[in-house]
């Protein structure tokens, strides 16, 4: 009897938790790496994949460490030879697809760390979506990418 | 990688490198020179390309030029902020041979108009974080004090190793039949 009990605990729930994490689980980040600066460096960047394999586009609208004092998103454009940043408020990644966060394109600009940031190092960056879904990304520090 | 098939002969600058020595035409004499515009809080494209420069010289010095007759040069646009001791820090984190290099706005501007090279510092009024746009390419300065090569990225290191190869060889050539008289 008290099996059965549990059980019909765990179906009901298991319906409350399918919403909270189902729409968590269909976004992975692949690879997520902070390139290794120099000692005294004011700013990183990281980078990363987001799959989103929802049935709807998500946007990613900031991040935040406890290890940098803010975290903007960031695009390098180059146009006729010319190449600058553009702080993206928002970034969107369509149901179904992949974007890729890589050298000379979308980025994380890692500013102030509060730390030495070193080769190895694991930091943990929360990716905040427009939904108000927070994802806890473990980013690894590398010299290159992976 | 493009080629200039008349080299530019470039005119006289003053800048200063991250020892704090005169940086000038002379320095780039007898030796092929590589030049990268940039700044140091550049997070992506900067360290990008310095890596790209690493593996550069890394791979042309193993069998196509002596190491002393090279240089990698990271010019920083930003002289506000970017001091001779950052620029050293900076430039030996990716290969302790790299030369960090600046100046006045002028004598940065005198250099990069020789090369075409455009950059521009969006100062905000009090505040010390501002963007900078600048050129991306990189410029192979001949040991003539020519500018001969524009490279575009991304950097193919085999490619572009392959083709200094070659260019090394017509630059050789070319100095032995000047050198022997008709």
């Amino acid at each position: 009897m008290k099996i059965f009990v549990r059980i019909i605990f765990l179906l009901i729930l298991s319906l409350f938790l399918t919403p909270i994490f189902g729409a968590e689980s269909k976004i992975n980040i692949n690879h997520p790496w902070i390139r290794e600066a120099h000692q005294g460096a004011e700013v990183l960047a990281a980078y990363m994949e987001i799959n989103n394999q929802s049935a709807h586009s998500q946007t990613l609208v900031g991040a935040r460490s406890v290890d940098f004092k803010s975290i903007m998103l960031h695009q390098s454009m180059t146009k006729e030879g010319m190449t600058h940043m553009h702080h993206a408020k928002k970034i969107e990644i369509k149901a179904g697809t992949a974007l890729q966060f890589s050298e000379r394109g979308y980025h994380l600009m890692l500013m102030s760390p509060k730390k030495i940031i070193k080769q190895g190092d694991k930091i943990q960056i929360l990716l905040e979506f427009e939904d108000g879904l927070v994802l806890a990304t473990e980013f690894t520090v590398r010299k290159e990418q992976p | 990688m493009t080629v200039l098939v008349d080299p530019k002969p470039l005119r006289e600058f003053f800048l200063v490198d991250h020892q704090n020595h005169e940086f000038n035409l002379s320095t780039l004499n007898g030796k092929w020179s590589f030049l990268f515009f940039g700044f140091i809080q550049c997070p992506d494209i900067c360290p990008t390309t310095l890596v790209s420069l690493s593996k550069i010289r890394s791979q042309i010095t193993k069998e196509i030029i002596a190491p002393e007759q090279t240089q990698f040069i990271f010019i920083s646009v930003d002289p506000k902020r970017d001091t001779a001791q950052k620029l050293k820090q900076y430039t030996n984190y990716f290969d302790s041979s790299f030369i960090g290099v600046t100046g006045t706005e002028a004598e940065l501007h005198n250099l990069a108009n020789q090369l075409d090279v455009t950059f521009n510092l969006q100062y905000k009024p009090n505040q010390s974080d501002y963007e900078v746009i600048h050129t991306s390419a990189v410029f192979l300065i001949n040991p003539q004090g020519q500018y001969q090569v524009l490279i575009t990225p991304p950097f193919d290191i085999e490619t572009i190793s392959r083709r200094f190869s070659i260019l090394k060889k017509i630059d050789t050539l070319n100095l032995t039949k000047i050198d022997k008289p008709l």
